[in-house]
């Protein structure tokens, strides 16, 4: 809505009133060259002759004379409510039409309209030159730069406290730039005395009326912005005058600077970590390593431990996690032992020494490693051990199974006597008595996941002496463990009848064993365990079967590890994944000529995998960092399968995530402050 | 013949001097280069004084007179009219003025004709004035500043006005004067004419400020060029200004 003199004023047929408000709203000249009224275009006193009415001259007398002009045939009292002036409007009854007198410029003649200082737009643009107070760098430089990062490209926005200000990523030619260019400016910047040369000049504060993007190259490290301008310019000589708003159009220039942001330049410097992590399980080569796994896919879910990591690399056994400061290296490994049993040594290494100041740089490592005891590993537990203190408890001396590993090791005897009761066939090893009862030797892996082998399971009975926890009368074997709900204890002893799948319909050979799967386990589901009779194992394997076990253990021919889930799960191998994810990449090979090639090349490429396996397993690729990373590719994949037809695994990566994110609240309070205090 | 002049670095040469046809008031000041440049272009033809009104030198401004008399305010005190009436001629006619408004030179402008005084003068000083000066008084406002004689000077050939003063303004007010008009500036382009200078029938003197272009403004239109015989003939054309000095100008600026 207009007010009502702009609404007659339209009416009346003139249509000034539609520039923008800051336009002359009040002026109309006489174009000297036709002999009509035309709204005035120029913008305040630096308007070059045709109108020099300046903005700051504009009092209610004056607006009146204008309205006036405007409608020569609008009541007087009518105008009189529109203006809205003070008593001044009541004197005037009907003012007839008033033209503005011209006057020589005072400085070199030109005809124009007074304004505050009588010169001419071009003689009051070479006195006063904003562009050039403008363009001035900070400190009287030649340039104003703005500075950018190389690598992330983000601008740095100067902040007044620190002499380097925070880094921002902006748009090209976006408003926000356009603020950041003007904080730039040091003429603009009324706090941090960049006004100096301005008030030398004799130009008072600078305020900005409008800025826009002149549109520059993208890689010519050059901004520019459109300003306009407003400042008061004291006269040369305007005695009781004085004060001129001077409105003027620059252009200013900046010229964008390489700076490096602080994060980039930590990540450049290799002299920034001072603490790094060493994660290590160690296993036989080919070996599944699924506690590392395990691990690390709980580390990747949980971000908040991760937040203090620097970077991560990974090796042969396990990962390096590189920190800061040795205390949030502390507090990530302590998570760690929360989730896994491992054993944990601090080491430094001196880097440089100051004697005068007596500091030392140093470089601390701390190496955890893993309990190489993996979920449904064969273990064969030591009886010496328990002399050294790091017994298993009953389950010394026996061959035992590894059923879970997270702060402390659970152990299943493999093959448990008949009459003994569930509890007794399992035994918890705290991660310390592993440690410290001689571990590699102590307990001694027989057999790992890989190779577990498909059973039939053909017949199920369930040991009477092991259920008499339960209180219930259990004559039925169809008894069987669906979940927690179910009524029954999840393990059970049981002797069980099976048969290898291979032999399943060509062979008639059984074997019998005692599992603790009896509630578990049906008539007809495929189980996955041990074959010891059919296998072969290492020399030092041999040997602690002979010595190390009690004499009471008696070996069984099989050893049941789980059941599998959906019997009718393909296993694959390496290859023929490969394989199917490349032919449905490819597009279909038109022409027999190229099939053949496709065969061919796939042949290749299957020797060549065959080779590098062996290769790999004799030990020929040591020093291959290749090697590990398919190494543990392949261990990841694993896992994640397994994941997907176990469910006792998944539960267990639950857990493992479960206690990161709660030992992650327990940092929040505590840690945190001590991190805090070390730190400054 | 206009003469660019100071006092001791102020520009305003109108506060601190008053000339008329018959005689000249400068404000006494520390050092007598200001009088001197009064008493070598004025004193073989009209006694040059030293005054104070009040004890302060802006005599230009609390005084107004014309060569019939002087009017001074009430602020004056005996001692300095006394010695007004002794240096001054007999011809002219010295008085004081009890009046509101006591910086007469602000609110009066006159010729040896027609004077035009701030429009709330009152009805006694409006008789004194008619009175001692011998004038026509009219209450008028120029470019709707009241205060006439700051903004505006006219002498009995010619006068300018504020430069914000309209073109109807400016024939009313010249119809009222009888004297030609014109809309300028002085002291680069400062609109406070009567105390950026001092003017009568055949000199001015303005600040050391003042630009060519004013000069020559106003030159033609209190009709003080010495050039050629034709000086009073010639129309105060501001468009004669801008034609036939412009190109110089400009060439001396550039």
């Amino acid at each position: 809505a207009r007010p009502r003199w702009a609404q007659r004023a339209a009416a009346a047929g003139s249509d000034i009133y539609s520039l923008p408000h800051l336009r002359h709203r009040h002026c109309h000249t006489l174009s000297p060259l036709t002999a009509e009224t035309r709204p005035c275009t120029y913008l305040d006193s630096i308007c070059p002759p045709v109108c020099g009415r300046s903005q700051s001259s504009s009092n209610s007398r004056d607006l009146l004379r204008e309205y006036s002009r405007l409608g020569p045939a609008t009541p007087a009292s009518e105008m009189s409510a529109a203006s809205g002036s003070v008593a001044a409007v009541a004197t005037v009854v009907s003012p007839p039409a008033r033209t503005a007198i011209q006057i020589p410029c005072c400085l070199c003649g030109t005809m124009i309209h007074p304004n505050a200082a009588n010169q001419c737009g071009a003689c009051l643009a070479q006195q006063f030159d904003l562009k050039a107070v403008l363009q001035r760098g900070p400190g009287g430089a030649h340039d104003i730069s703005v500075h950018q990062c190389r690598r992330c490209r983000r601008y740095e926005r100067p902040s007044e406290s620190s002499s380097t200000g925070r880094y921002e990523y902006h748009e090209p030619e976006s408003p926000e730039l356009l603020a950041l260019c003007l904080k730039h400016i040091p003429a603009l910047q009324h706090s941090k005395g960049g006004e100096q040369h301005a008030k030398s000049v004799g130009v008072g504060r600078i305020h900005v009326v409008d800025a826009m993007w002149v549109w520059t190259e993208p890689h010519s490290m050059r901004l520019k912005v459109r300003l306009m301008v407003r400042a008061e310019v004291e006269g040369g000589g305007l005695g009781a005058g004085g004060g001129v708003t001077v409105q003027q159009r620059v252009m200013v220039e900046l010229v964008v600077k390489f700076k490096q942001c602080a994060e980039c330049n930590r990540e450049f410097t290799n002299r920034t970590w001072h603490a790094v992590v060493q994660l290590r399980q160690k296993r036989t080569d080919g070996a599944q390593r699924k506690g590392l796994i395990l691990l690390e896919t709980a580390l990747s879910k949980n971000a908040a431990v991760r937040k203090n990591v620097l970077s991560m690399e990974t090796t042969r056994h396990g990962f390096d996690f590189y920190f800061l400061s040795l205390m949030h290296a502390k507090v990530f490994a302590s998570y760690l032992a929360k989730v896994c049993p491992m054993r944990i040594k601090t080491t430094q290494k001196l880097v440089s020494s100051d004697v005068k100041n007596n500091t030392a740089n140093m470089k601390h490592t701390v190496s955890c490693d893993m309990v190489p005891l993996c979920r449904d590993d064969l273990i064969i537990v030591d009886k010496h051990a328990a002399h050294a203190g790091g017994g298993a408890g009953r389950l010394s001396g026996r061959m035992c199974l590894v059923n879970k590993v997270s702060s402390a090791i659970q152990l299943i005897d493999a093959s448990p006597a008949r009459s003994i009761s569930t509890e007794e066939a399992f035994a918890e090893v705290p991660a310390d008595k592993y440690w410290k009862g001689g571990e590699d030797k102590s307990y001694r892996i027989l057999f790992s996941s890989k190779r577990l082998c498909r059973f039939v399971v053909l017949d199920v009975e369930l040991c009477s002496g092991g259920n008499g926890g339960d209180g219930r009368h259990h004559d039925s074997e169809s008894q069987s463990y669906n979940g927690p709900q179910s009524g029954v204890g999840k393990y059970a002893l049981a002797d069980v009848e099976v048969a290898r799948e291979a032999d399943f319909g060509q062979s008639d050979q059984t074997y019998r064993c005692v599992t603790h799967l009896g509630h578990l386990l049906q008539v007809g589901d495929i189980a996955l365990g041990y074959d010891l009779v059919n296998s072969v194992l290492p020399s030092d394997a041999e040997w602690s079967m002979e010595n190390s076990l009690n004499s009471s253990c008696v070996l069984p021919d099989v050893v049941l590890v789980k059941k599998c889930k959906g019997g009718a799960v393909e296993s694959n191998d390496g290859d023929d994944i490969e394989e199917t994810k490349e032919e449905k990449s490819k597009s279909r090979a038109k022409s027999s000529g190229s099939k053949r090639r496709e065969r061919r090349r796939k042949r290749e490429e299957k020797k060549m995998k065959a080779l590098e396996d062996a290769a790999a397993r004799m030990g020929f690729l040591e020093d291959d960092g290749a090697a590990d990373e398919s190494l543990i590719e392949n261990d990841r994949s694993a896992f994640k399968e397994e994941l997907v037809n176990d469910p006792e695994l998944a539960r267990e990566l639950e857990r493992a995530e479960r206690e990161l994110a709660q030992v992650q609240q327990d940092l929040t309070p505590q840690q945190e402050d001590v991190i805090e205090s070390e730190e400054s | 013949m206009a003469t660019r002049c100071s006092h001791e670095n102020s520009h305003e040469v109108g506060v601190f001097a008053a000339l008329t046809n018959s005689y000249c008031l400068t404000g006494v000041g520390g050092s007598e280069n200001f009088y001197s440049v009064f008493e070598s272009e004025l004193s073989e033809h009209i006694p040059v004084i030293h005054a104070t009104i009040a004890g302060g030198r802006f005599v230009g401004r609390t005084t107004v007179g014309n060569r019939r008399g002087l009017l001074v305010p009430n602020t004056a005190t005996d001692q300095e009219l006394g010695h007004l009436r002794n240096s001054l001629p007999d011809s002219v006619v010295v008085q004081r003025v009890e009046e509101r408004l006591s910086a007469l030179g602000n609110i009066v402008a006159c010729n040896d004709h027609v004077a035009l005084v701030h429009p709330d003068v009152d009805r006694e000083t409006e008789d004194v004035i008619s009175d001692v000066l011998g004038v026509e008084v009219f209450r008028q406002t120029v470019a709707g500043q009241a205060l006439v004689g700051t903004y505006s000077k006219f002498t009995n050939q010619g006068g300018m006005v504020h430069p914000r003063t309209t073109v109807e303004d400016i024939e009313e007010l010249s119809g009222l004067l009888q004297v030609p008009l014109v809309a300028g500036t002085v002291n680069r382009g400062s609109d406070v004419l009567g105390g950026g200078m001092v003017v009568n029938d055949w000199s001015a003197f303005v600040g050391l400020d003042t630009t060519s272009t004013e000069i020559s403004v106003i030159e033609s239109i209190f009709k003080l060029s010495t050039g050629g015989g034709a000086g009073g003939q010639r129309q105060a054309q501001q468009s004669d200004i801008v034609t036939t000095m412009r190109s110089s100008l400009i060439d001396q600026l550039s």
